[in-house]
């Protein structure tokens, strides 16, 4: 191997050979031995501080229960462990902005334990159902019971009512400063990538139904029941979707990047404006909605931080990201009609995105004193 | 989505009150979704077992506890979310091993650990907010992939973020040194 420093913060995917080579070489290079003790320092040091921030990791997934709609889930012992920790907690989410994305993780950790949980019992829910229908006597039931278990059903779905009610009247507000982005999975899967200033409100016991006040880019799990999204100045209903919403200066405006949605003003009684994808409609403070115009997905959605290409040729991906990043790209011309669907993060580096837009197409990407070239590959 | 019925609320009543085929049968019958679970947030790789055991053990010495047997699907779930949190703090702490791929290799340092002449934080302010992330992220036990996962990136554009902090610090404390 040699003796350069590029493998030094990626040890853990060296063979035991590699591993060994590098060890004979740490033991000869002092330059090399130090720059791996100062990176384990920093590693050393960062664990130090998520530790003193989060020193019991427990509660943050009790946090993360509470904040994604699922406090239901707590036991009364937890939720005072939960409030008596909260403090701390949300200003170590302060102090480290990754703690944000393991609250993410978790959420979705949740989404997987339930698809688990739902998948093996709904099969054996199945078999036990087609076995008990073959096995079960016949037998006469006296009415005595029926009355009974009406009556004691009565009961249930009233005590269930209070603490549904209960539950849906606590409201988990989510705010993100100016400037700032973060990326939330809510209860149902749908991921919210609230773009700062912006002010995000919905039940604990999550319902599919959120208060936005600012910049919101959302992807929408697919659902029998409706997603709803309020603004001060409209409602926009979707079912399994990708869109962006920005409610300022009294305005509402709705991108639609995929599936459907139905756009109203507030209290407006007219049909709902129906949006198709790369459409875009405004609604003003007591108004209905203007008729959906078509957009530029890229340009409309910039603001949310992302490129976001829903089908749009290469050749006019190109100029797009060259006119972002102030630099020359070129298209061979048999590439530049291919459509391209995909999303990339704004600070992700320019080569990078344009090696993964060559991958797609099994093309290869040229570097030049010009600029970039997308070239097929053969 | 299921509820927590789907395990019977009895059989859960007969396994807290220490009934030891009961609790076996419990256990047995929550380890296929444990499984799939692990599976699904780790990939394919030795440690399920254990993590799957685990998981078991805590329900098994926490069952005493549960007030409400039909809310063994909530027990279950915080007990599976809290080992894969200890798997994660436990990835990068040190270990007795001869060989461990989760260990980065021996530095040699004359006389001993000694402190370091620089101030760690001031270093790490010259990151991006980005790549700091993705560092706070390793440092909590999360693999490149998985960070790439977290973040919607490429685990390609993780460790181009991670090599960029890598030398600038590295350029950084050596000049510091000087």
């Amino acid at each position: 191997m040699a003796a350069n420093f590029n493998a030094l913060p990626f040890w853990e995917a060296l063979t035991p050979e590699e591993r060994e080579a590098l060890q004979a070489l740490l033991e000869q290079d002092p330059r090399l031995a130090r720059a791996l003790m100062h990176w384990e320092a920093l590693q050393a040091y960062l664990r130090t501080q998520l530790e003193m921030a989060v020193p019991d990791r427990r509660l943050l997934v009790l946090y993360a229960l509470a904040r994604s709609g699922r406090a239901m889930l707590l036991t009364p012992a937890e939720q005072d462990e939960l409030e008596r920790a909260r403090p701390a907690l949300e200003r170590a989410l302060q102090a480290l902005p990754a703690l944000e994305a393991v609250i993410a993780d978790i959420t979705s950790a949740c989404v997987d334990f339930e698809e688990a949980w739902a998948v093996h019992f709904a099969a054996r829910r199945h078999r036990h159902r087609a076995a008990e229908r073959r096995s079960r006597p016949l037998r006469r039931r006296p009415v005595y019971r029926w009355v009974v278990r009406l009556t004691l059903g009565g009961v249930v779905l009233a005590l269930a009512g209070i603490l549904w009610w209960q539950q849906v009247g606590q409201r988990v507000e989510w705010r993100v400063a100016a400037g700032a982005s973060a990326v939330r999975t809510l209860a149902d899967g749908s991921i919210v990538r609230l773009v700062g200033p912006a002010v995000l409100r919905y039940a604990e016991r999550f319902d599919r139904r959120l208060e936005l006040e600012g910049q919101a880019y959302l992807e929408v799990q697919a659902n029998t029941s409706p997603f709803v999204v309020e603004t001060p100045e409209a409602i926009v209903t979707v079912l399994g979707t990708r869109f962006g919403v920005r409610s300022t200066g009294g305005q509402t405006e709705v991108v639609l990047v995929e599936g459907r949605v139905a756009l109203n003003g507030r209290g407006r009684a007219e049909t709902p404006v129906m949006l198709a994808p790369g459409q875009r409609s405004r609604v003003m403070a007591g108004q209905a909605p203007e008729p959906p115009v078509p957009v530029r997905m890229p340009e409309a959605l910039a603001w949310t931080g992302l490129h976001i290409f829903n089908g749009m040729p290469l050749g006019e991906i190109a100029r797009y990201l060259s006119s972002f990043y102030h630099v020359p790209i070129r298209v061979d011309t048999t590439l530049a009609v291919e459509p391209i669907v995909g999303t990339f993060a704004q600070d992700q580096p320019l080569p990078e995105i344009l090696q993964a837009l060559a991958a797609t197409l099994d093309a290869r990407v040229a570097r030049s004193p010009e600029g970039y070239h997308l070239l097929p590959r053969r | 989505m299921a509820r927590a019925s789907d395990i019977p609320a009895q059989l859960v009543a007969r396994a807290r009150q220490g009934e030891v085929e009961a609790r076996n049968l419990l256990l047995r019958r929550l380890e296929p979704v444990l499984r799939a679970f692990f599976f699904k947030r780790l990939g394919d790789i030795p440690e399920i077992d254990d993590l799957v055991q685990n998981t078991l053990l805590r329900v098994h010495s926490g069952l005493s506890d549960l007030k409400d047997d039909a809310r063994l699907k909530a027990f279950a779930m915080k007990a599976a979310l809290f080992e894969l949190q200890d798997f994660y703090r436990g990835r990068y702490h040190a270990r007795e091993s001869l060989y461990d791929p989760e260990q980065p290799p021996l530095v040699v340092q004359e006389g001993g650990a000694q402190e370091l002449p620089f101030d760690l934080e001031r270093a790490l302010q010259a990151l991006t907010p980005r790549a700091r992330r993705i560092l706070e992220l390793r440092a909590y036990g999360y693999r490149y992939q998985e960070i790439a996962r977290m973040l919607g990136t490429t685990e390609g554009a993780v460790k181009m973020q991670v090599k960029r902090a890598f030398e600038k610090l590295r350029q950084l404390l050596s000049c510091w040194l000087l």
